[in-house]
């Protein structure tokens, strides 16, 4: 008797897991993925140059989009990336340490996201070489999410929801990590912000990039010793940041942060952190690696006097700044004025970045 | 004041090198005599360039709407300031006498609005004037000018460096009210756009000392060939080469000599 | 012979399914076996003769400095080959080199014509054209991009060409920072060098070798510079720098030695 019903049992088992089945293979389940048009290239600015083992399309981008903002990725489902990366804040974190689940602090800001697709490496430190280690480490991060990439894979797998959308962007059942990070760094990929008042301006297009700005410009690019804020050595490129690790001189010895020596194990990167993008600065406060400046005033006075010069491994591109930059009041605000230029409002409004759940 | 200073430690600082450098400098110096065409008489001629600006004849009355562009937008003048540069002498035997190197003007700062100095210039006929309007590619070079008020009128180096040749502002009553104008020329990136004005004009040197008058009629800056409404003028045309290339042409007829 | 046949048929199928599984799944970060160029170029940083230590301050220049290099960074355009009958051959090659990060190689693989070769010409810098190209023209991995070398000013500005930079002793006994950064069309360098211990290229011959770029003799040959008396930053940005820029110009006749 007993073993009749579990034969029947079995029998309504197998029926329902074929049926299930089937329901994978209907009209929900097509791999056609769309390949994804990245916006007119302008002279001056970067080529695209996805990765060829992963051709961004439609499905993988909104896929992407909807891991960014959905807290299943955190050991008790509640925290999601974007909590930490805001839009409004070019997805940086406003907060000075950004905190976890587990309500514990972590010792650096969270780093704003966008051209990405250019970045040669990840963190303050560069201790992930490719966007696809980068969006595991948060994940596994006691300090951040909790938990682990074998449990956020489960639960994905069991996600109807996402295994159609994997299905659907990748041609594949099974959801690997590989296919999830496939996914973040097709969705992030897609975070371009090259229009700027900045951008407009030196496109010859309208702005309102001001005569404040304009001096701000000349300062920026300008050797201290001319009189110059010497901003561009390593903020003088299309990305306003070389992404370089170096000592900018932000403190005498190096001893609770070491910084990229933490990557590498060289004494002599201690110290170093990555030169950031100037895009969008305005809206990334708090400032450095340790947000430990609170505007971009004092970002500007710790640079005209605070440097300190003899920081081991302080970076030879600091040049004459160590010896004290002679900025007016005027110059400073000029320079500011300038920064400010580099906010692209239309990327930190842009629907296509927000939350998809909304 | 505080540049004036940093200038200062620069020069003091590298005094040596410069010296190391003078006896090129002495040669070179000779070369620049050699190159004046006032061989023929000794005695150097003391000269007078006077630059005048006006409005439609009249000297300018400053941030003043009683101006029109071509559009016939009410418009005042705040500040002209430029580089005249090479100003020379045509003689008759179109050979040419160099008389200044560059030239900064504000038309608001009368120190500024004579230019004097002492030369060889060969006696006899001359049929015109001729000068470039702005700096050229042997002038226009980032940390030519360490001191204000030149240093004012820098152009960033991502735009291709050097100076402007041309900051004229002032204000102005458009379809949606008063709004700013700026007209800023120069180089952009590698397309130079400063120009060369030659001026027909009679004059006989004799060992006599000589006064010109260089006039900057403004109005003609927005006249022709390309008429200028201010109010669709892009409020920066630093980077906007159409609008260079449009005052560049305006720029052809806007001098006069008398 | 069926049988022959056969076994043939199965290793023909097996050499086409692990070739088909070489391409589908390349193996993650092993190195595609190294491809030997027709001609290596390794540069070395020397100084009086020594390979030369970065972030060391130990170095003794003539002019009386103690030097701790930090970084040489230098950009290379317009290389030529010389036979030994005086003939030259034109490649076109572009390199970046970061000599403190081991980027120091220039690799050759074009087809070069047989002949012995006893001489190398470059440029130090690019010619105006692409120096002031668009500078985001460049794959992610060329040697112009400037995510790749950081010696680009932004937009339009140009490329840097040559960067020696890092700390030295002042009259204080503390460190401070010397940096040298040539730029501008001005300072375009052409470097012709050669060597007794010629090299065949061409019809499938292999030839390597090195070159030794003397910080010494930079900051020494034929005028001798001294960071203290005459300056430590020249960025060529002002007629005043490049009288400093003017001398190490002339030192760069000298800094390069093919061995």
């Amino acid at each position: 008797m007993v073993g009749k019903s579990n034969t029947i049992g079995f029998i309504v088992l197998l029926f329902i897991s074929i049926y299930g089945c089937q329901r994978d293979n209907s009209a929900d389940y097509v791999f056609a993925p769309t390949p994804y048009q990245f916006p007119e290239r302008k002279n001056g600015y970067p080529i695209y140059e996805p990765n060829t083992d992963n051709p961004l399309t439609e499905e993988g981008i909104a896929l992407g989009r909807y891991l960014f903002y959905d807290p299943i990725l955190s050991g008790d489902s509640t925290q999601r990336c974007a909590d930490c990366h805001k839009q409004e804040n070019a997805f940086a974190d406003p907060k000075r340490f950004s905190i976890g689940i587990s309500g514990a602090q972590g010792r650096r800001n969270g780093m704003a996201l966008f051209n990405l697709m250019w970045h040669p490496e990840f963190f303050w430190d560069g201790r992930a070489s490719t966007l696809r280690e980068q969006v595991v480490v948060p994940i596994e991060d006691p300090k951040e999410m909790n938990s682990s990439m074998s449990e956020v894979l489960k639960k994905l797998n069991r996600s109807t929801f996402y295994r159609r959308l994997f299905y659907n962007a990748f041609g594949k059942h099974i959801i690997t990590q590989d296919l999830y990070a496939k996914a973040m760094e097709q969705f992030l990929f897609t975070l371009i912000s090259f229009n700027s008042e900045y951008d407009k301006f030196f496109r010859g297009e309208p702005t309102s990039f001001s005569e404040a700005a304009f001096r701000g410009l000349t300062l920026f690019n300008k050797e201290p010793q001319l009189g110059g804020a010497d901003c561009f050595h390593c903020h003088g490129n299309i990305h306003l940041g070389s992404f370089k690790m170096v000592n900018n001189g932000l403190d005498e010895t190096h001893n609770s942060d070491l910084g990229y020596a933490e990557t590498t194990g060289k004494d002599y990167d201690q110290g170093k952190f990555k030169v950031v993008s100037l895009r969008n600065i305005a809206l990334t406060a708090p400032y450095m690696h340790d947000g430990r400046f609170a505007t971009l005033e004092e970002v500007i006075d710790f640079y005209a006097q605070g440097v300190h010069a003899n920081s081991p491994n302080i970076d030879p591109q600091m040049d004459q700044i160590p010896k004290g930059l002679n900025l007016t009041t005027q110059q400073k605000s000029d320079l500011i004025e300038f920064l400010k230029s580099f906010t692209d409002s239309e990327f930190v409004n842009n629907p296509n970045f927000s939350n998809p759940f909304d | 004041m505080l540049s004036m200073k940093t200038h200062y430690i620069y020069i003091k600082s590298y005094f040596i090198a410069a010296l190391m450098f003078l006896s090129i400098s002495f040669s070179s110096c000779k070369k620049d005599d050699s190159k004046t065409n006032g061989g023929n008489n000794d005695e150097k001629i003391e000269y007078k360039i006077h630059f005048k600006h006006l409005f439609a004849g009249n000297p300018i009355v400053y941030d003043t709407m009683i101006y029109e562009d071509a559009a016939g937008n009410k418009m005042d003048v705040q500040k002209i300031r430029y580089f005249l540069s090479k100003i020379s002498l045509v003689a008759e035997d179109n050979s040419i006498t160099e008389i200044s190197d560059a030239v900064y003007i504000d038309s608001r700062e009368p120190e500024t609005l004579t230019f004097s100095s002492k030369k060889n210039i060969a006696n006899g006929k001359y049929k015109g004037v001729q000068f470039i309007f702005g700096l050229d590619e042997s002038m226009n070079i980032s940390g030519r000018f360490m001191n204000f008020p030149e240093v004012a009128m820098e152009w960033p180096e991502p735009m291709g460096g050097g100076y402007h040749y041309m900051q004229f502002e002032g204000s102005f009553t458009g379809k949606s009210g008063l709004k700013n104008y700026a007209i800023h020329l120069g180089r952009i990136n590698q397309t130079e756009n400063y120009f060369k004005v030659e001026i027909p004009y009679s004059l006989t040197i004799n060992k006599t000392p000589l006064e010109i008058n260089i006039n900057m009629n403004v109005e003609k800056w927005f006249d022709s060939p390309n008429p200028i409404d201010l109010d669709t003028m892009p409020s920066m045309i630093m980077m906007n080469q159409d609008y260079q290339t449009k005052f560049k042409q305006n720029g052809a007829h806007v001098f006069t000599i008398d | 012979m069926k049988l022959i046949r056969i076994s043939f048929f199965i290793t023909l199928i097996a050499f086409i399914i692990s070739g088909c599984d070489k391409e589908k799944e390349p193996k993650k970060n092993e190195p595609l076996p190294e491809k030997t160029p027709a001609l290596r170029l390794t540069f070395n940083p020397k100084f009086n003769g020594r390979d030369l230590e970065f972030n060391k301050m130990k170095y003794i220049t003539t002019g009386g400095d103690t030097l701790n290099v930090q970084r040489v960074q230098m950009i290379l355009s317009n290389f030529e080959l010389i036979k030994t009958n005086g003939e030259t051959v034109k490649l076109d090659t572009f390199a970046y080199l970061n000599l403190a990060e081991n980027r120091n190689q220039v690799n050759i693989d074009q087809e070069i014509p047989e002949g012995e070769y006893k001489g190398i010409r470059f440029m130090v810098g690019l010619d105006s054209a692409i120096n002031h190209g668009d500078p985001m023209r460049w794959g992610k991995n060329h040697p112009l991009n400037p995510i790749v070398n950081n010696m680009h000013w932004g937009w339009q500005g140009g490329y840097i060409f040559w960067v020696c930079e890092g700390y030295f002793m002042n009259n204080g006994n503390s460190n401070e920072i010397f940096s040298f950064h040539m730029a501008t069309l001005k300072y375009l360098k052409n470097i012709e060098i050669q060597t007794s211990n010629t090299f065949s290229l061409g019809n499938n011959k292999k030839a390597a070798r090195d070159i030794d770029v003397n910080i010494d003799k930079y900051f020494s040959i034929p005028a001798t510079y001294s960071l203290k008396l005459n300056g430590a930053v020249s960025h060529s940005s002002s007629p005043d720098e490049d009288l400093r820029m003017d001398v190490l110009y002339g030192n760069m006749d000298n800094t390069f030695e093919l061995k």
